[in-house]
């Protein structure tokens, strides 16, 4: 893992510690880094839509709570997935309505059955290791600059989607043949920013 | 047990770049409620707390109740003992409203704009120990009771930046009445 892990393990453990210092402006940063995984995480346990947003409030609420506590805030995101899971089936439990989500722009959501991780199955928390590694490769994509971004999503799109190298090349303004090293140098660049 | 971030190799990671891509952002109205529970840990002062902020904006007066009734004192003999300023800085207005309060007074506020959660600290200048502090509820809105009178400076204390307006004197109306 090396210096990438390094990097985001610093980062989680610097706002942590601006945030215990009462710096009210490391608080934005640390819910802008996690807000997408919780959501993946409390919109995929049969909640109804109000009580998946209470539950993500909840999630926030005990983090400001044990951030002075929190014995090894470079886990931080161990302990926000852990801490989501939970109060998920705590709300569940609890005898929530159960209402399949349905927000049209949750594109990636089709078939919740797939992704349902609300038990405590091996099959549940591969897909909560699947979902962590999506979000750990979106918080590289997001660091990564514009053009190798632009690159890499156009190259690597799904199936359907797969554009030619020349239809690549005239979107990119970038000769055919520089695609391919270009696209290497950029997964490099891409490896190395993630957390 | 395994390692949820156990290293991809270069088909696995290329194979989730559109899901990742793809993972969608918390609900907006999700994400300000979550902002919004910031407070800052306990054993830290609010005073430290605005000490440790990076972008800090001076608010300007708009609207000063007893300077209106100034000019019209010839007119009318009696004012409000409820003084009511307003000040505007990026892109909010904060109405504060100081009313006697037995022999001391309260200040009470809102901030009006965007849907941001703080607090306020009220500040004696020159600076001294005590400091008057309060959340902004969810209407923007707070309270100050009990304020001794004198001349203050109210900050405001919002996520990523720090609103300070200029002094202003919290008294009855025959005192100095200036700001700024």
């Amino acid at each position: 893992m090396g210096d990438a892990l390094s990097k985001e393990q610093e980062d989680d453990a610097a706002l942590v510690g601006r945030c215990r210092q009462g710096d009210a402006s490391a608080w934005p940063l640390l819910v802008g880094r996690y807000q997408r995984l919780v959501y993946a995480i409390v919109t995929r346990m049969g909640l109804d839509e109000h009580v998946a947003a209470d539950v993500f409030q909840t999630v926030f609420e005990k983090l400001v709570q044990h951030l002075p506590t929190l014995r090894e805030p470079e886990r931080l995101q161990a302990w926000i997935v852990t801490t989501a899971k939970r109060e998920g089936l705590a709300a569940r439990r609890h005898g929530q309505r159960q209402v399949s989500m349905t927000r049209d722009d949750d594109s990636d959501t089709q078939g919740h059955a797939e992704w349902d991780i609300a038990d405590d199955s091996p099959g549940a928390e591969q897909r909560l290791d699947e979902l962590q590694q999506l979000h750990r490769l979106r918080l590289g994509l997001d660091r990564l600059d514009e053009r190798c971004r632009e690159l890499l999503l156009l190259v690597f799109r799904d199936d359907e989607d797969r554009l030619a190298y020349d239809e690549v090349s005239r979107r990119l303004n970038l000769p055919v043949g520089s695609i391919g090293p270009t696209r290497s140098r950029c997964l490099g660049k891409l490896r190395k920013l993630l957390p | 047990m395994n390692d949820p971030l156990h290293p991809l190799s270069d088909a696995e990671l290329l194979a989730r770049l559109p899901a990742a891509a793809a993972l969608p952002d918390a609900p907006a109205d999700w994400q300000r409620r979550a902002l919004a529970t910031w407070r800052a840990p306990a054993g830290v002062s609010l005073a430290q707390a605005v000490d440790a902020l990076r972008q800090r904006v001076l608010a300007v007066l708009s609207f000063d109740s007893w300077a209106q009734s100034a000019l019209a004192a010839g007119l009318r003999s009696t004012g409000s003992a409820t003084r009511q300023l307003v000040f505007s800085a990026e892109g909010r207005d904060i109405d504060l409203r100081i009313a006697p309060s037995g022999e001391r007074f309260a200040v009470k506020g809102q901030v009006l704009g965007p849907d941001d959660s703080g607090a306020v600290a009220l500040t004696p200048e020159p600076v001294e120990a005590t400091v008057y502090e309060a959340p902004l509820d969810a209407l923007g809105e707070f309270h100050l009771a009990d304020v001794a009178p004198g001349r203050y400076r109210l900050s405001l204390l919002l996520a990523g930046h720090e609103i300070v307006l200029p002094p202003f004197e919290v008294g009855s109306p025959s005192k100095d009445t200036s700001t700024g």
